[in-house]
């Protein structure tokens, strides 16, 4: 067989993807022009029971996988021209996903000027993720290194907050980058049981009050909605009211409707009020969704859980409920995906989190559908992303080892098919003040470039840099 | 006249004694008849003539809890008890107005030993004063003496109650002023002193960072939080005894001395800090009384306490605190059982303590705290005698309510020598109850005041009362069906006929109800009701319920009106009734609808028996009600409710008191309390792989044997070093396990009560966070369930210099004082950067003006300590004429850093600050604790290295903020290659839980070995703290602080089996489901109570509010479905700072809707986010019933 093997350079400053790469700027991925094989690699194709492939092989080009199975590959696999890496010990999954995020929306939670998260007023239907969703933002590429390449991005705030969007987390421009720009309408359900703290003020009746006041006023936006889209398609002459057009979809069931619920009470409530009006209901947050799985296996309601490493709500709950959340949801046969539930920069923590559900007895293989094919699915790009299959997209994670575990590090990354530049900002400022020690003990002027201490070489680079 | 003689003496004697006792401020009485007088008008007619002796026969008497005597006789003169005893024992005076007290029982005038009265306007009057303190919360020197007295309604809604004194107190304010115990009645002389200064009154009162102006938003004024407010009582005690010491110096040696500055609020507070006058507490969590105690030891004062209702949670803690306790009877609502999914929320402590409040009276008596039951705290006052019930109830005796009613708040004002019993030579202070007080069907009927009666419920005078024979009317034909008997009850406002038994009445299913539904000798009823003619409802009033009406006919002293139903009596229409009665009979009247009249003449003779007992009446109804439910429409919505329940059993009333008695007394009263903690004399862990954090690295197949709290040995075959019997040591198999030292988690922020920042000031190193330690935060037991065993409690970051830190273990399941680690070296917050300039309307609002405060008061303290120094070595008579320096809680706090006996630890991001921050030290000659997040650490290592500050940083956080846009997760490796000693750290409480995995990052981003990664979390933070010579790692000699995991700890898949402290096993995986089942079990109990009739009748007893909430009685996540907690009359109002803590409600209420508790500190705020916030609300409650 004719192979070439592709040589890359690893190393601290840039862990650069060969001859168009040589900036540290975090160049977006060109097009997939050559065929790339990973060889002698573990694969966790994350399709529907599907189980990993101990040394298999993966074939993708066009920006799609186009095979894979497990080794000895057939030499007629793969092109004469193609990219080998070879990856023994490595792990191959698809790109992850981070759900429910605000990534790209926030650089800086307590710079004003950096935030669009969140849209003034309380009904805003019409307003989508994908519109700013900044593509120079710092905090994507430190969340590719944790192996997230796609994110499920939410508009925060109001009571009817816009729609969700599916991103691709590498692309010039928001065009490039938007997969999906009306991936679920976000409604924010009222806490439904009254609180009782030192600082709330209002009785329990009052709460009880303001709590049927919220619901029949999105009662009421829905109901408006609704009326509207009927009257238009009697009379289509009618003015068109932005906000009521931006529901279509979910009226006629085809986008989701993301209810926004953590406890039990919430989540009950606003999934029967789904149920009632013949909505997709899809439940984020879900920390209570143990509690009422029944009621969503009945009506095949899904749920991103939103956070493993969270305090339980209540204080008589156990230590262990956010962590043991989806193993329970997988033993009632409800249908999740994971999210981080964490600050945009801090995204990079899912995997481990993924981990930690595992350790509270979720099934491993499941976890990792749970943050790939799962969520592209809620996305509404499923046919797209989320698997290692033929004819789906080449956005793939290659992996030192577990992904779960924190000592596992990203080694290469695929988006459609093209490698993505795995350098960010924190990259560069280690490199800078790795720099500052160098200059202070002075080293042989023929020595290698600083390496980072964490960064071995990535497969197929040469064994020994040195002279 | 002969025992008029013999009293007058020794009671005017102790008249005067009370009078030279009061000169001396002890205890002023002054019942003299000229004080009484003086405010009488000249007469304009005659002069009246008072005659003043008054005797109440006939009566049970309790003259004090225990002591019982029949038929008693009470003799009162001019206000005083002349004479007491048995009928017959001795002659009354001539002249005695007698008062017959048929069937009623007398008790000693009740006392209630807080009524709070509104004090703002005197107390920002005093704070304007010269003279008055810099801090307008301190105004000791508001008497409530001077203050209006109490309304009239307000007096008698207590009487109403059986009070007859009262300590009124000032109510706002840290140091609010004096109490003043009055008496509660009408007339002037019923409604005097009786001891002018009963106390000063001091609160854990904030302001929330922000005073009560609607323009003060931005103003912030200390304390804003509870360490603030205990620092300004400590440091006001000491100016206090200070400024004491200073006039006494000046009094002494004038010359030359400059004379002490006017300080109204010291020179008020002079007795007290001297402990010779009584310092009244309000302690509004069991927390803030131990609190109370503590602060009360160290200044050596005489403190006693006004209660919370929640001490029986701390019952042995509060027993050794020895304080006076006032009780306060607002308990909680009923939980909201109606509500879906609401009373899920509610935490066991919430629920316990709806069912437990009612005990903490008698828990309190029987461990022998005196213990007083007042009405404070209580929103309607009228709750108290329902509460009061509830109590009993649940196992309070009658003794025990008087007692804390009479002799105990006696004892605790200083005044049982005039009140709190009926002796003679006592205040003629009485109660007069028709039954036991607070019985079922009690009522208090007047109270007697300084021998003036008031009446509560006076009897009726109306002559006649029972049941009567009618005979034939003068007026045969007009009825079909003639009445038998009248039933007449003034007292009870009723008037009923007696139906014939076997009714001939038209409407034969009426009479067969009749018959039926009541007791055959009992004539059937038909009821007389003054307010409502009967219409469709007259037709079924034999079956319905006789004890439902008859109530209302208006009855003067000798006349009665009603109405009737006329139906029964064979009349269509309603029926008009008169009654005209004297001793000797009555003359009843009926006028039909056409104008007829129907007279009885019913001679006094023609009783036949008592007017029927109405409770006995309302439970036979009950019992009918039931049956007819078995035809009734509505039986199932009834049934749906319950109300079935009670109405088929009227009799059984649920019992609370084994559900209650079932409740385990764990520590703390909450999920997952400790009955008894596991601590066996010796501990042997087995076969695992132990990291020793030591030289010898990670040992495979090792065992670890600990005894008497401290680790033996480390090493293999260690079982034949076992010296114990078997019982006494536990083996443990850790086979596939791995053993860790304790993780240490240095930079936290949980369990601390009442805000973590006092940012009200620039500097602030007086404040403690051990003053508000809270054992009971429930995060301290999530967090042994991740392995963490101590923990460095900071302040928070939002002034350049904060307070003081808290090193503890977690010693879940003990009391605060076992949660210190002994020999820590005492610590100090500082901050630096966005945080603490963030406020712009002070200095420092720039990184520039940080650096320059630092050194100012650096400065400051160092001068301060030499002029203490100064005065300290001068020779005794130079000493005793100069005046002493001022005592500086602030001054001495800095002045321990600059000697080396206090570290500093130093929340700080950016490089600049950071080489800033180590000059200061340098050039003022000490070395920095540690710096906290350092997050741009690695950029200055070397700098950090060479000052030997410690580096205790986030592994991986960032972005959250402009100055942490730098920080990178290698950040902890960089630092560490560099020779600092590194640590990583949560400043979260969810974080904490799982800081293994925080020790991972160390290897994961720059390779830093395994064996040092672990160190991050326990052996370098240990040595931060200094406390390495005893926690951080497994080598002999150390305490056994221990964890066992289920796998590598550095491994996302490890669990935590079993976490050890100090050889006290805290936390094992399978005690922990035991707990949860058993929490559940008595959640449901509680809960099943809460749903019962007992439960019910509870919704809103005593009007207090329910759940308080509370994260360890914090106010955590959602409580009880009640009122909100009361607030204080001070900071009601729909200011513009109201408003805004509406609008920071919201922002809380959001988080809680998206499950985040509010409560819960996150990462790299370091308490300055959501604890600004928190403060502030916190003031809204702060006053009262805030549960820290």
């Amino acid at each position: 067989m004719n192979q070439r093997s592709f040589v890359m350079a690893a190393c601290a400053m840039a862990v650069t993807a060969g001859a168009w790469a040589r900036q540290s700027n975090e160049i977006p991925a060109p097009k997939q022009t050559a065929q790339v094989v990973l060889r002698h690699v573990d694969v966790r194709p994350c399709t529907p029971g599907a189980t990993p492939i101990t040394d298999g092989w993966v074939v993708f080009e066009g920006g799609k996988v186009s095979a894979l199975g497990a080794e000895p590959m057939a030499a007629s696999a793969a092109k004469p021209d193609a990219y080998v890496i070879d990856a023994p010990g490595h792990v191959l999954t698809p790109g992850l996903w981070a759900s429910a995020t605000t990534l790209g929306l926030i650089e800086t939670a307590q710079v004003e000027a950096t935030d669009d998260t969140t849209e003034f007023g309380e009904f805003h239907a019409e307003i989508r993720a994908a519109t700013a969703t900044n593509p120079d933002s710092d905090l994507p590429p430190v969340a590719r290194n944790a192996g997230i390449l796609m994110a499920h991005v939410f508009p925060q705030g109001g009571v009817v907050g816009g729609h969700a969007s599916a991103m691709r987390l590498d692309g010039w421009t928001v065009m490039d980058r938007t997969a999906n720009a009306d991936a679920g309408v976000i409604v924010h359900w009222p806490m439904m049981e009254p609180v009782q703290t030192r600082w709330q003020q209002k009785t329990a009746d009052e709460q009880r009050k303001d709590r049927d006041k919220a619901v029949a006023a999105i009662d009421r936006f829905f109901d408006s909605a609704e009326a509207y889209l009927r009257a238009r398609k009697a009379d289509p002459s009618l003015n068109k009211d932005a906000r009521y057009e931006s529901l279509r979809a979910v009226v006629e069931g085809r986008e989701r409707v993301l209810l926004d619920a953590n406890w039990p009470g919430q989540i009950e409530a606003s999934v029967l009020w789904a149920v009632r009006r013949g909505y997709r209901p899809l439940v984020v947050g879900g920390l209570g969704a143990p509690d009422v799985a029944p009621l969503l296996v009945k009506h095949k309601v899904p749920v991103i859980v939103r956070g493993i490493n969270r305090l339980p709500l209540r204080e008589s709950d156990p230590y262990d409920t956010a962590y043991s959340v989806p193993a329970k949801l997988q033993a009632a046969g409800v249908e999740f995906s994971i999210a981080s539930g964490d600050e945009p920069a801090h995204e990079r923590s899912l995997p481990s989190q993924c981990g930690r559900a595992v350790a509270h007895c979720m099934d491993a293989t499941r976890a990792l559908e749970c943050v790939t094919r799962v969520p592209a699915e809620f996305a509404g790009v499923g046919d797209r992303y989320g698997t290692i299959a033929p004819g789906m997209s080449a956005t793939l994670v290659l992996w030192s080892g577990d992904p779960f575990e924190i000592g596992s590090v990203v080694r290469r990354a695929w988006m459609d098919g093209g490698e993505i530049d795995l350098n960010d900002r924190q990259k560069r400022m280690h490199g800078k003040y790795l720099e500052k020690e160098l200059q202070r003990t002075p080293m042989p002027p023929d020595a290698a470039p600083v390496m980072a201490p964490d960064q071995p070489p990535a497969p197929n680079a040469p064994k020994d840099p040195a002279p | 006249m002969r025992h008029a003689s013999s009293i007058a003496g020794p009671r005017q004697s102790k008249f005067r004694a009370l009078l030279t006792t009061a000169s001396l401020g002890a205890v002023s009485f002054m019942l003299a008849e000229t004080a009484a007088w003086a405010q009488q008008a000249p007469p304009a007619a005659m002069r009246p003539v008072d005659v003043r002796r008054d005797a109440i026969v006939n009566v049970t008497l309790v003259a004090t809890p225990g002591e019982r005597l029949a038929d008693a006789v009470i003799v009162m003169k001019d206000g005083w008890i002349e004479r007491v005893g048995a009928r017959g024992s001795f002659e009354l005076p001539a002249g005695t107005t007698v008062h017959d007290g048929a069937g009623c029982i007398v008790y000693p005038g009740f006392i209630d030993a807080c009524v709070r009265v509104d004090s703002s306007a005197a107390a920002r009057a005093a704070a304007g004063e010269n003279g008055a303190h810099w801090n307008a919360k301190v105004v000791p020197q508001v008497r409530a003496a001077d203050l209006p007295t109490l309304g009239a309604d307000q007096r008698k809604e207590l009487r109403a109650l059986g009070f007859t004194a009262a300590a009124i107190h000032p109510n706002a304010g840290i140091f609010r002023g004096s109490a003043q115990v009055s008496l509660l009645g009408d007339e002037p002389r019923a409604a005097r002193t009786v001891r002018e200064n009963a106390g000063t009154c001091v609160a854990f009162e904030t302001t929330g960072g922000n005073d009560d102006s609607p323009d003060a938003w931005d103003r912030a004024t200390y304390p804003g939080a509870l360490i603030g407010a205990i620092a300004l009582q400590r440091q006001t005690f000491a100016d206090a005894a200070w400024h004491a010491q200073c006039e006494e110096v000046w009094r002494a040696h004038p010359a030359g001395n400059e004379p002490p500055v006017l300080a109204n609020a010291l020179t008020a507070l002079h007795a007290a800090a001297a402990g010779k006058e009584r310092v009244w507490f309000d302690a509004t969590d069991e927390r803030n009384l131990l609190r109370a105690d503590a602060l009360a030891r160290e200044m050596k004062l005489d403190a006693a306490i006004v209660g919370s209702g929640r001490e029986y949670r701390r019952l042995a803690e509060v027993r050794a605190a020895a304080r006076p306790v006032v009780v306060p009877f607002d308990f909680p609502r009923t939980p909201d059982v109606q509500t879906p999914r609401a009373v899920d929320a509610v935490p066991l402590r919430e629920l316990e303590h709806w069912a437990l409040a009612p005990t903490n009276l008698a828990e309190l008596l029987h461990a022998g705290v005196p213990a007083a039951a007042s009405t404070v705290r209580l929103k309607d006052v009228g709750g108290f005698a329902k509460a009061a019930r509830r109590a009993m109830d649940c196992g309070t005796t009658e003794d025990e309510l008087v007692a804390a009613l009479t002799v105990n708040p006696a004892r605790m004002l200083g005044i049982s020598e005039v009140a709190g019993e009926v002796r003679a030579g006592r205040i003629a202070n009485l109660v007069v109850s028709k039954g036991p007080i607070f019985g079922e069907d009690s009522k208090v009927r007047e109270v007697w005041i300084a021998g003036l009666r008031h009446e509560v419920d006076p009897a009726s005078k109306f002559p006649l009362k029972g049941v009567y024979a009618l005979a034939a009317p003068d007026t045969a034909g007009v009825f079909t069906t003639l009445p038998e008997s009248v039933t007449i009850d003034a007292d009870e406002k009723r008037l009923s006929f007696g139906l014939p038994k076997p009714a001939k009445a038209e409407d034969g299913k009426d009479a067969t109800d009749a018959r039926e539904t009541k007791p055959a000798e009992q004539p059937a009823m038909k009821d007389a009701d003054g307010k409502e003619p009967r219409g469709e409802r007259g037709r079924r009033g034999p079956a319905e319920a006789p004890s439902a009406r008859g109530e209302g006919a208006n009855f003067d002293d000798a006349r009665a009106g009603f109405t009737i139903a006329g139906k029964p009596l064979g009349i269509e229409g309603t029926l008009r009734g008169s009654v005209v009665a004297t001793r000797e009979g009555a003359e009843i009247a009926l006028i039909t609808p056409d104008g007829r009249t129907v007279r009885w003449a019913v001679p006094a003779t023609a009783r036949t028996g008592d007017a029927p007992d109405p409770k006995k009446e309302r439970e036979a109804k009950g019992g009918e009600g039931a049956k007819d439910a078995g035809d009734a429409k509505d039986t199932g919505k009834a049934d749906a409710k319950g109300d079935s329940k009670s109405d088929s059993k009227p009799d059984a009333k649920t019992d609370p008191k084994p559900v209650l008695a079932a409740i385990p007394r764990t520590f703390p009263m909450a999920d997952y309390g400790i009955e008894k903690p596991v601590a066996p004399k010796s501990v042997l862990v087995e076969h695992a792989t132990v990291w020793t954090v030591s030289d010898r690295g990670i040992l495979k197949d090792a065992d670890l044997l600990v005894k008497d709290g401290k680790i033996v040995a480390v090493g293999q075959g260690l079982r034949s070093k076992v010296t114990d019997s078997g019982q006494d040591v536990m083996v443990i198999d850790g086979t596939g396990m791995h053993v860790t030292p304790g993780l240490i988690d240095c930079h936290s922020h949980t369990g601390i009560d009442g805000g973590v920042n006092e940012w009200t000031q620039n500097v602030t190193a007086e404040v403690r966070i051990a003053d508000v330690v809270n054992p009971e935060d429930i995060d301290w037991y999530r967090q042994l369930a991740g392995g963490l065993t101590a923990a460095n409690q900071l302040h928070g970051s939002a002034n350049p210099i904060g307070g003081q830190n808290s090193v503890v273990k977690l010693r879940w399941g003990d009391p605060v004082a076992a949660f210190p680690v002994k020999g820590a070296i005492p610590g100090i917050k500082f901050a630096l950067g966005e945080n603490v300039v963030r406020t712009k309307t002070r200095y420092p609002s720039s990184r520039l003006g940080v650096e320059t405060l630092m050194r100012d008061r650096f400065q400051s303290a160092r001068e301060w300590r030499a002029a203490q120094e100064r005065y300290a070595a001068l020779p005794a008579a130079e000493r005793e004429r100069t005046m002493p320096p001022q005592p500086d809680y602030e001054l001495e706090t800095l002045a321990q850093i600059l000697e080396g006996k206090r570290l500093v630890h130093c929340h700080s991001y950016r490089q600049d600050e950071i080489c800033m921050l180590l000059q200061v030290a340098d050039d003022f000659g000490f070395k920095v604790g540690t710096l906290q997040h350092i997050l741009e650490g690695y950029k200055v290592a070397d700098r950090i290295a060479a000052h030997g500050a410690g580096a205790s940083s986030f592994s991986d956080w960032w972005a959250y903020k402009m100055e942490v846009m730098d920080a990178i997760p290698w950040n902890g490796q960089m630092m560490w290659k560099a020779g600092v000693v590194t640590s990583f750290n949560s400043d979260s409480d969810e974080l904490a839980r799982r800081m293994n995995t925080e020790a991972a990052k160390a290897v994961r981003y720059g390779s830093v070995p395994r064996e040092e990664a672990i160190k991050f979390v326990t052996l370098n933070p240990a040595k931060q703290l200094r406390i390495d010579d005893r926690c951080g790692s497994l080598e002999p000699g150390k305490d056994a602080d221990f964890v066992i995991w289920s796998a590598d700890p550095l491994s996302v898949y490890a669990r935590c089996v079993q976490t050890w402290v100090d050889g006290v096993r805290r936390f094992d995986l399978g005690t922990d489901r035991e707990m949860r089942e058993r929490d559940l079990r008595t959640r449901n109990a509680i809960i099943a109570l809460a749903a019962s009739d007992w439960g019910r009748e509870g919704e809103g007893a005593g009007g207090g509010g329910a759940g308080r909430g509370g994260r360890g009685g914090r106010g955590r996540g959602a409580a009880p479905a009640g009122t909100a907690p009361p607030v204080d009359g001070l900071r009601s109002g729909a200011s513009l700072l109201s408003r805004m803590r509406g609008a920071q409600q919201d922002r809380l209420m959001e988080m809680v809707r998206s499950g985040v508790d509010p409560e819960s500190v996150r990462p790299g705020e370091c308490g300055c986010d959501q604890a600004d916030a928190w403060n502030a609300m916190f003031e809204v409650t702060g006053g009262e019933g805030g549960v820290r």
